[in-house]
């Protein structure tokens, strides 16, 4: 089993059309996700998360995005060709940020679950429909399940409607989840509650998960491994606990040192500056511009993934990361 | 349903209150406008005691607000609404005569709309900035800036005059006897007259045509754009990748949407074809509505003016309130908040 990979993609490219010409915003990039394994993808707002989901959840609308790889494999399905890209599509499940838009408005929650059953498992009697709905929506905890059915999104608030979207998402049979920062549009309280029924549903069905937070506790919490993206690029990976203790990269050592702890002393520091223009994206590493390290190296020639000395799954792009296996 | 009914009787009393403000308005402009309508009527020739005795009669020797009432007490107790001095009918016998005649033009001209505006539309966003939409958008960019005149002279060029398919113009003769609704193909459908009901028909093609043509393309621009703003949603991409067949896609979780923009055009649409059809019903010599008043405005016929502008207040009244009604069917968000 551990060796089974439900994620494979290989040199992903993705750029979007817009008026002022080509936005380049993923320029090259690789990732592996293991069968039953949670990752996290984390990085700030606009470097290219939601894009990653949506290519892998194949429902990144051509155009505007222009969308290349070598390789994209999900679950074992090829995405080559409109069939297998559809065949993509089937295997994944994805959660959205904000409930709000991921719910028609105009159709109540059973149109919309029974809508989905009635897809995927075509020919069965109502009662199994009402049933099975039911019994999705007591899996994540929703009170009253029966008056949420009949309900339309609006009458329903923030948590609940993401509860149902987890339900739906849950509701084929699929393998593997991408939830695309579940949490951000909800109250804090109501954040922890929805963290925690993800990733109990998530190990009680052995499901993979690929999680976009925001809320660093909860990723260290629920994933294994971690990725660390910047404008674009993967720019460190490795197993989660131990890259929250030591990270390697500049930019995740800014990015976990801006984290508000209860125990430190007032708000914490961020990173100076902005994301480049992914218009004209700069020729060397995309995060020099922002970088303490910063060398005219990091300028000419952007860094690749390496491997982290002794830490087997560990890798690094940065010229100057301590601990680097020197080529 | 309370809701519903609350707001339907809360409406009507609203539209009551309308009907009667705008006819008193019209009744003052009829008495602003220069000429004597009665003496229009009789002729230079008549004699001044006849113009006397019948201004009398007709309350227009009186105040405006004591013929106002006097009329309103009339349509309230006997449905009268007053003589036509144009035709020398009662007005109602004369509304009638010509109203059911374009109601059903108006009503075969509403399902066209409909069924070719919404096909048209989706088909365009589902194909969007391919050739097909690219044909269809340039097609009915065409039919939108074409005036239903120009469409009816072509089509009768074309369909009539050459090829000879369709009559030039008329509506076959409804026989006396069986004349129940005064609309000339319901009436042949009622008396189970199929040969009668098939003429009345491809009398009615051309016609219906013309008026229809220029509002479905509208219509299909409309839905195309708000079909398209679905398409892009968020709502539509997770129900996608957590399952949804195509076809209910399609079909339910797109077009519920779209449908409410679609539709509050389309009543608005269906409404002004009444009165829009004046000059189609001109060309096709189709003796309806449009026309007669028309025609009574001119003749400056004061209680027909009343009672055509009553009716058209009563038509747009109505169909607002379906589109409201069938609003908040689509749209929840409104019926909810209505209910609060």
């Amino acid at each position: 089993m551990e060796d089974k990979y439900v994620l494979k993609l290989n040199n992903l490219s993705v750029s979007y059309k817009v008026y002022e010409g080509l936005l380049k915003v993923i320029p090259g990039l690789d990732m592996t996700v293991m069968a039953g394994q949670r990752v996290g993808l984390i990085g700030e707002a606009g470097c290219g998360k939601t894009t990653v989901l949506k290519t892998v959840a194949s429902i990144l609308q051509c155009p505007p995005a222009v969308i290349k790889y070598d390789a994209l494999e999900v679950c074992g399905k090829k995405a080559e060709g409109k069939a297998g890209v559809r065949n993509v599509r089937k295997t994944v499940s994805m959660i959205f940020q904000d409930p709000s838009t991921s719910l028609n408005p105009t159709l109540k929650i059973s149109t919309q679950m029974s809508d989905i059953l009635k897809s995927q498992f075509p020919g069965q009697k109502r009662e199994d429909y009402q049933r099975r709905m039911l019994e999705s929506l007591q899996a994540v905890a929703m009170p009253a399940p029966e008056r949420v059915l009949d309900s339309y999104p609006v009458q329903l608030s923030g948590g609940m409607r993401q509860r149902v979207c987890i339900a739906m998402s849950l509701m084929k049979d699929s393998e593997f989840i991408l939830a695309d920062e579940p949490t951000t549009a909800l109250d804090v309280t109501i954040e922890e509650q929805i963290l925690d029924l993800l990733d109990r549903l998530v190990r009680e069905k052995n499901k993979s998960l690929i999680l976009v937070s925001h809320a660093l506790g909860a990723v260290r919490k629920i994933t294994e491994r971690l990725f660390v993206m910047y404008a674009g690029n993967i720019v460190e990976t490795g197993p989660t606990r131990e890259l929250f203790a030591s990270p390697r990269h500049p930019y995740t050592i800014g990015l976990l040192a801006a984290t508000p702890k209860l125990t430190g002393e007032g708000i914490a520091d961020g990173i100076e500056g902005d994301i480049p223009s992914y218009l004209h994206p700069p020729q060397g590493c995309r995060f020099a511009d922002r970088c303490p390290r910063k060398t005219d190296l990091c300028l000419e020639k952007a860094p690749v993934l390496e491997p982290v000395e002794e830490k087997p799954g560990w890798y690094v792009a940065c010229h100057h990361a301590e601990g680097k296996v020197r080529p | 349903m309370q809701n519903t009914f609350v707001m339907l009787v809360k409406r009507a009393v609203h539209f009551i209150l309308v009907l009667m403000l705008l006819s008193f308005l019209i009744f003052s402009f009829i008495r602003l406008i220069p000429g004597d309508p009665v003496r229009l009527s009789l002729g230079v020739m008549a004699p001044e005691e006849t113009v006397q005795r019948m201004r009398h009669e007709l309350y227009f020797d009186r105040p405006l607000v004591v013929q106002y009432f006097h009329w309103l007490q009339g349509v309230v107790t006997k449905g009268d609404f007053g003589q036509s001095l144009y035709t020398h009918h009662a007005v109602s016998q004369d509304i009638a005569t010509y109203l059911p005649r374009s109601l059903e033009l108006a009503f075969y001209a509403a399902i066209l709309i409909l069924i070719f505006g919404v096909l048209v539309g989706t088909v365009s966003a589902l194909f969007k900035n391919t050739w097909i939409d690219n044909v269809i958008r340039f097609l009915s960019y065409l039919g939108v800036v074409t005036p239903p005149y120009v469409i009816a002279l072509f089509l009768l060029i074309l369909f009539a005059y050459t090829l000879k398919w369709f009559p030039i113009g008329g509506v076959p003769s409804i026989p006396e006897e069986i004349v129940k609704t005064g609309m000339p193909g319901l009436d042949a459908l009622l008396a189970g007259n199929w040969a009668l009901y098939g003429k009345v028909l491809k009398s009615l093609v051309l016609p219906t045509l013309s008026i229809s043509l220029g509002s479905i393309a509208y219509q299909a621009r409309i839905h195309r754009s708000s079909m398209i703003e679905n398409i892009n949603a968020d709502y539509i991409a997770f129900a996608r990748v957590a399952g949804v067949s195509s076809t209910r896609l399609v079909m339910k979780h797109m077009m519920k949407p779209s449908f409410i923009p679609t539709f509050t055009i389309y009543g608005l649409q269906v409404a002004a074809l009444l009165g829009n059809a004046f000059l189609i019903e001109v060309i096709f010599r189709y003796p309806g509505f449009s026309q007669y008043s028309l025609n009574v405005i001119l003749n400056k016929d004061p209680y027909s003016i009343v009672a055509v502008t009553f009716v058209f207040g009563v038509i747009f009244a109505v169909v607002n309130l379906l589109i409201d009604l069938g609003v908040s069917w689509l749209d929840p968000r409104i019926r909810l908040k209505a209910s609060e």
